[in-house]
């Protein structure tokens, strides 16, 4: 009679993501190192796993918390954008104009970085600003919103709200970040260039470790009491309060590690895209983030982490051949996901390997049937 | 020294409409159960309500102990001052198994202490020596929205147990349970009293529990329009003529009370 504290001691779990990692960590680049895999699709790989650590923040708040975040993609734009700043300075001077400044700003008119650009020289300050950053404003965010008892759609308005700020303030080219442009034409990180196959494969082993650090870290949290007590903000907040928790702080802790998590995917994302614009950080790529967790199933892991990788799949097939149908398809994915399997993949799943649990002792019952009708003295 | 909880002149009003005027209670500490009945709308729930913080009153005082004023607390604030209270519906995390709705209300819930929790097999012996108190140990592993009501409402009981609670506040516990269920949440009543330091005050309009209870010795408090009408044993408040007043002319406060 001690059972252990947690959700379920189904261990099959960490199997799973330990052959997960395998395939992931070691097998795809030792493939691509020995050329049966090509650079590109490494690479493509490479962005989809990033994405899945993004997706993994997201159910943290909304599939597993019940708190409806519509602002994910600013915490992942401040990390990508970080990490963009930085090796833009590694690239400034080797441009075209040869200029001590980004080339963009030259187009502009600005001939002296920017003093909110100095530290970003350090491609220590450039990591600890693309995760922590995003945290701190996370959770000063929460601080502000979850301590007034903010709560439910006002809170989703409210992020959507600001995702928008956001978006727009990054457009403005006075914001000295590349205005619609964003930032891109990177050259290299930490000196090793960006265009040779090495260092790209070297990024995808991080973005991958990275990947399945997280997802152990996200499983540790919410096996952990910690965990409980935020299943149970979902389930009935005020109930919690009368046990008493504190959960304003719970919020805003959990809304803190999703906005880590959001800046390490962005931080992952930039250098091996190529490419960060205002257009991944506002509105409607935090409402895909939504789309994704949905589609894989909220509230498990497991779901987050198929759901960004399968649609942005999907959309990499898609959009090469019919690019103007896919908003549709998304759209059309979501809804379908809604109506008819709410719990996503994995519950898509896990029904269908209960359905056939049950046709197995449908069978044993069956066969069983007519010799105890006959002890019980039925006619048929 | 000995008072428990000292409520002077409290009012509580809605929109105007006066839930409760210049209420006046006292609950010594050496009291093990207070019973409240009155009729419905009598501000017995707006008592509870003020009193763990969930309404803002007018005018009053409540001292909790003799030197905490619970007014002006916020609601975890008080739970963690040890005045715990259940809801009328049984509010258990469906969710989560027994057990796992056990954990939750046990142990420390500072933030930072639950991201560290390892349970401590002291904790855990509180749990199952609760729940087995309860009668829902071999339920452990149950989900908790899979109980029947009554069963529910006695989990709900644990947790609220598992808190250390000096005052506990049950607000009708035993409606919506059969027959047996409400003789084993007597019993139930009994043993957390004994076992532990901790007063009980219910609200409870089934007048066959409330004389279940009060039957042993426990004094009853019975509410009208906002304040006390009466107060004493049962034997002296069922008789009073201005219950049976407040009762709407049923004659006696009898098993159709009001519900």
């Amino acid at each position: 009679m001690v059972p252990p504290l947690g959700r379920r001691s189904w261990d099959a779990q960490l199997l799973w993501l330990g052959l997960f990692g395998i395939v992931f960590v070691v097998v795809l680049p030792l493939a691509n190192a020995l050329g049966f895999l090509s650079d590109y699709y490494l690479n493509l790989f490479g962005k989809y796993l990033s994405l899945a650590i993004l997706a993994l923040g997201m159910d943290l708040i909304w599939g597993y918390t019940g708190i409806l975040s519509l602002g994910q993609a600013i915490f992942f734009g401040v990390g990508a954008y970080s990490i963009g700043m930085h090796m833009m300075l590694e690239g400034s001077g080797k441009g075209v104009y040869g200029e001590p400044v980004p080339d963009f700003m030259i187009w502009n008119q600005v001939y002296q970085l920017p003093i909110f650009w100095k530290p970003y020289k350090y491609f220590v300050f450039a990591l600890g600003s693309s995760v922590l950053l995003p945290a701190a404003l996370a959770a000063l965010v929460g601080f502000l919103t979850f301590r007034r008892r903010l709560r439910g759609t006002y809170f989703a308005i409210l992020t959507q709200a600001i995702a928008f700020a956001v978006w727009l303030m990054l457009n403005r080219n006075e914001m000295k970040l590349g205005g619609t442009n964003g930032l891109t034409d990177f050259k290299s990180i930490l000196g090793f260039s960006l265009g040779q196959p090495a260092t790209l494969r070297a990024l995808y082993i991080f973005t991958a470790a990275a990947l399945v650090g997280a997802f152990l870290v996200s499983r540790w949290l919410v096996r952990s009491k910690t965990g409980l007590v935020l299943q149970a903000v979902r389930d009935n907040e005020r109930r919690l309060e009368f046990l008493g928790y504190n959960v304003a702080s719970y919020k805003i802790f959990v809304f803190a590690v999703s906005g880590a998590l959001a800046g390490l995917s962005g931080l992952l994302y930039a250098p091996q895209v190529g490419i960060i614009t205002p257009s991944q950080v506002g509105v409607l790529p935090s409402l895909e983030i939504v789309i994704w967790v949905a589609f894989g199933g909220r509230g498990t892991l497991w779901g987050a982490l198929l759901g960004a990788i399968s649609i942005n799949w999907l959309r990499s097939v898609l959009t090469a051949t019919y690019p103007s149908l896919w908003p549709i398809i998304l759209g059309g994915l979501f809804v379908t996901v809604i109506l008819f399997f709410p719990q996503g993949l994995v519950g898509l799943a896990n029904k269908l390997r209960s359905l056939g649990k049950r046709k197995r002792t449908f069978l044993t019952t069956a066969r069983v049937t007519p010799a105890s009708s006959k002890v019980e003295g039925h006619p048929l | 020294m000995d008072t428990l909880l000292y409520v002077e002149g409290l009012s509580v009003s809605f929109d105007g409409f006066l839930a409760l005027r210049t209420l006046n209670l006292i609950l010594e500490r050496q009291e093990r159960i207070r019973l409240l009945i009155g009729p419905n709308g009598a501000g017995k729930t707006t008592l509870f309500d003020a009193l763990t913080g969930q309404v803002k009153p007018d005018h009053g005082r409540v001292l909790f102990k003799d030197h905490v004023d619970l007014l002006g607390l916020s609601e975890h604030v008080i739970a963690n001052h040890g005045v715990i209270r259940k809801f009328q519906t049984p509010s258990v995390f469906p969710d989560h198994t027994v057990f796992e709705n056990m954990v939750l209300s046990s142990g420390r819930k500072r933030f930072l202490a639950t991201l560290a929790a390892r349970a401590a097999s002291r904790e855990l012996d509180g749990i199952a020596r609760v729940l087995e108190q309860v009668g829902l140990l071999q339920h452990a592993h149950a989900r908790a929205g899979t109980l029947s009501h009554g069963q529910k409402q006695w989990l709900e009981i644990a947790m609220l147990l598992l808190q250390e609670p000096t005052l506990l506040l049950l607000d009708e516990p035993v409606a919506g349970m059969t027959r047996a269920e409400k003789e084993k949440t007597v019993a139930l009543m009994e043993s957390i009293v004994q076992r532990s330091t901790c007063t009980i005050m219910l609200i409870e309009h089934d007048m066959q529990f409330v004389r279940q209870i009060a039957g042993r010795g426990h004094r009853v408090t019975v509410l009208h329009e906002g304040s006390v009408l009466s107060e004493g044993s049962i034997d002296r408040v069922q008789p009073d003529e201005r219950v049976i007043e407040a009762y709407l002319g049923r004659g006696t406060v009898s098993a159709e009370a009001p519900c």
